[in-house]
């Protein structure tokens, strides 16, 4: 009955994206207020429909209604109660629902700002109208081609239970992320879209939804994190990113909003690349809803499924039209677009930005056609070619590494013109530690020339972004006898959007030093013949002593569950320093076996152990071992970014101190 | 200004010395050339994986196949050739880089080359174009204090 009424719910809100639309759009035409008031409103109450209908369905997968279909394909009576409410988004019909949820959450923000305030109110129904339409494509999805609500004649006693590989916290809070990622660039995107459509000039637009990119952009962030400590966590690989089409994706995205939310800082500041910043944000929601439709359509398996599928030609057709929509508007509207100034010098910030923007997004191509080649061969030729992490490794290396030297540079060049003479004696004290840095890895037995080049690299990038805190802290204890913590935190409260960026730079680089630390000196290996009972095996610096492996009771009692351990000692001294615990789980109601790894060492040298397979009860036993220098790094590095966005992104409101300074003469100041 | 920028070196220096053990005398243990050789080709059954990494049944008949090869004498580079002609480019991790997905590697250093291209032609013709707007002493000038930060910090230089 409530799943029902969810089902009826989900019905309306489609019914009032239709409405929103329409009559905003009426009410832009006819200039009249309530009629654009109206569409807001409709639009704003798609999010407690759509929540409606999530809790419709949640009921249906609390109560183990298995007369919806839904509910029988993904949980079971095993299935504990969290899994339960997280397999709302575990199969496609549910997660489509989901990710209406999470868009009408921000269709519901972006109509509940104050509009009159924030003095962008004819821009309104032209945002109303493109979120309620993009929203409503979703919802339609939902209701004519994957409904999550539909039921069967003949219920199931029981269900077939969660995929056992989405059983883990990075699973379940991964996809969540991800959609708000994806969703929260549809309101830029509304914002340029009504921008256009008004034939504004100005960058109204672009200030607006600055925040919001920087929302869905973090989001995004963090579902890629999540994403690649899930895969390292349970995929038993031993890695973290495997280049898979669905990790593709939102790399993708990512790689097209990072350079927009760059080149957004050149128009507010020196309103040029107007119709530049347009594009991107057009690219970014392009990139997004292709990805989308990708993973969804089955275009992902074969160009066969894709299709056989019913959700694929929808998705084409309307990425089609999107397409040609943006393609129109943009033309159109190139002539108000116009840059209010020159550039007039390629050394300047602006100019480095335009090559970082250029970078990133050949470093997007270059992901996008590794990722579709596997189509593109097989619709081609008829062999579907596998591409593997070797070619990405290749290809991408190399522009994200210009990338990071990039973030090392730009910092120091200066809006309009910048002089070689000052940025070459601002990069001295950094290539300095770098050279130093570069030396000491040296004479510690890194030898190998890449790597080592690429450590300096991350070393003066380091260097160059810990200075320019160095200087902001400095002048202001000089001049205001501030205090060191003091004065950091002023700095970084007078201007969050710079210092939270730099804190993000921070984050890039300590993330880069796990990548190359992984990439470089990480190796693997499998013991070979297996290992008998009691006998040990040495991996680089660790010993391990094999005692047996166990079955252990399955954690949701739908698996059969077998436990290795082992003692990890030291090869040197011979020192124990840990028991590890590998462990195969076989489900088989799904037929599917997980290797999950037992992971130990330090912190900068992780040791990530499998149980690759047993003899006779355990008389011999074979490991696979990944020895993993500096990969926690990545994870570091992760949060160090997430917390940069949030330094740029929470407004801390300044105390009536913190102006003083600004009223002083700037000469006075100086010493 | 020197000697700020000495002591943030220094502590830095500090921090990449303790965490540089890791570098410290590595001797992978002798490698599995099956193991090493299943690396470098796809798993059949496991989308997206290498051979090694992949546990099904189908990849164990796989590895004893290599097994087989080793053991009868041919090396690593005929082994692969053997399951190239056998299955065709797609077995390989590493797309070769000639025939079929030679496209595929020459696109994004195409790619990298002609985005480059369009923008220092943008740049240069930019540059050529109409007066210079008003100069810009390379301070944030929505902040007025940042830009006194600024001067000043230039100043002592």
């Amino acid at each position: 009955m409530l799943t029902d009424l969810g089902h009826l719910a989900v019905i309306f809100a489609f019914v009032a994206c239709l409405y929103a639309a329409l009559v905003s759009l009426l009410g832009a035409q006819r200039n009249d207020d309530r009629l654009v008031q109206s569409g807001r409103l409709a639009a704003f109450i798609t999010f407690p429909l759509v929540l409606l209908g999530c809790l419709g369905l949640w009921y249906a997968l609390l109560t183990h209604d298995f007369g919806v279909k839904y509910v029988a394909n993904v949980s079971s009576l095993a299935t504990p109660v969290f899994f339960r409410i997280t397999a709302l988004w575990g199969a496609q019909e549910g997660s489509i629902l989901f990710w209406c949820l999470i868009m009408s959450a921000f269709v519901a923000a972006a109509m509940a700002r104050d509009w009159e305030a924030a003095g962008d109110k004819p821009l309104l129904p032209y945002v109303t109208a493109t979120m309620a339409l993009v929203l409503g494509f979703f919802l339609f999805l939902e209701l004519f081609l994957a409904n999550a609500f539909v039921r069967s004649e003949f219920p199931p006693q029981d269900g077939r239970g969660l995929n056992p590989l989405l059983r883990h916290p990075g699973m379940i809070i991964h996809p969540p992320m991800l959609y708000a990622g994806y969703t929260g660039l549809l309101v830029p995107f509304a914002f340029c879209i009504a921008s256009l459509a008004t034939r504004r000039s100005d960058d109204l637009w672009l200030r607006s939804s600055r925040r919001w990119t920087l929302v869905g952009w973090a989001f995004l962030t963090a579902g890629l994190l999540l994403g690649a400590r899930w895969a390292h966590d349970v995929l038993g690989w031993g890695g973290y990113w495997g280049w898979d089409p669905s990790e593709n994706k939102p790399l993708i995205t990512w790689l097209i909003a990072t350079p927009f939310l760059h080149s957004a800082m050149i128009q507010e500041k020196r309103g040029m690349f107007k119709n530049w910043n347009v594009f991107l944000v057009m690219l970014t929601f392009a990139s997004m809803f292709f990805g989308t439709a990708f993973i969804r359509s089955g275009l992902l398996t074969s160009v066969h499924a894709f299709a056989a599928s019913d959700i694929g030609p929808v998705f084409m057709a309307a990425l089609v039209i999107i397409l040609l929509i943006c393609a129109a508007l943009w033309i159109s509207r190139l002539d108000v677009l116009r840059s209010e100034r020159q550039l007039d010098s390629a050394f300047s910030r602006e100019g480095i930005f335009l090559v970082q923007n250029v970078l990133f997004l050949s470093t997007a191509f270059t992901v996008f056609i590794g990722t579709i080649f596997p189509i593109l061969s097989e619709a081609i030729s008829g062999t579907k070619i596998t591409v593997g992490p070797p070619f990405f490794d290749q290809t991408t290396g190399p522009q994200l590494a210009a990338l990071v030297l990039l973030m090392g540079v730009a910092p120091l060049l200066a809006w309009g013109k910048a002089s070689y003479a000052a940025v070459g004696r601002q990069m001295l004290a950094p290539v300095g530690f770098a050279l130093l840095v570069m030396v000491a890895l040296f004479l510690s037995g890194a030898r190998q020339p890449v790597p080592l080049l690429l450590f300096g690299l991350c070393a003066y990038t380091l260097a160059q972004t810990l200075m320019e805190y160095v200087r902001g802290v400095r002048a202001r204890m000089l001049s205001l006898n501030e205090r060191l913590p003091v004065a950091l935190i002023r700095l970084a409260q007078k201007n969050q959007r710079r210092y939270g960026g730099y804190l993000v730079h921070l984050g890039v680089v300590l993330l880069a030093i796990g990548v190359i630390g992984k990439g470089f000196y990480g190796y693997d290996t499998i013991t070979t013949p297996a290992v008998k009972l009691n006998d040990s095996f040495t991996v680089g610096n660790y010993t391990f002593t094999y005692r047996g492996i166990r079955p252990v009771p399955c954690e949701f009692n739908d698996c059969q569950t077998v436990q290795a351990m082992l003692l990890v000692s030291s090869a040197s001294d011979g020192r124990v320093l840990d028991a590890i615990f590998p462990y195969r789980d076989h489900y088989p109601l799904q037929q599917h076996t997980a290797t999950i790894p037992a992971i130990s060492g330090s912190f900068n040298e992780e040791v990530y152990v499998i149980l690759a397979g047993w003899d006779n009860n355990g008389a011999t036993a074979s490991f696979q071992v990944y020895i993993n220098p500096l990969i926690n790094w990545i994870w570091v590095g992760g949060i160090v970014m997430l917390l940069g966005f949030l330094v740029s992104f929470w407004k801390v409101p300044e105390r009536a101190p913190a102006f003083a300074p600004v009223m002083r003469p700037a000469g006075a100041a100086a010493k | 200004m020197m000697k700020s920028s000495i002591c943030a070196c220094i502590s830095l220096l500090l921090v990449t010395w303790l965490t540089a053990g890791w570098a410290q005398a590595q001797v992978p243990a002798p490698d599995e050339p099956t193991y090493r050789i299943a690396k470098q080709l796809n798993c059949p059954t496991c989308a997206g994986r290498n051979l090694a990494d992949c546990p099904t049944e189908t990849c164990a008949q796989w590895k004893a196949e290599i097994k087989a090869q080793l053991d009868a004498g041919k090396s690593a580079e005929e082994v692969l050739a053997y399951f190239q002609d056998r299955f065709g480019p797609t077995v390989l991790q590493e797309p070769p880089k000639s025939g079929i997905t030679a496209p595929l590697w020459a696109a994004p250093v195409g790619a990298a080359v002609v985005f480059l291209a369009i923008a220092g032609l943008v740049m240069w013709r930019t540059a050529q174009r109409g007066a210079p707007s008003p100069a810009s002493d390379g301070t944030d000038a929505h902040d007025p204090f940042v830009a006194a930060l600024e001067r000043e910090v230039r100043a002592g230089e």
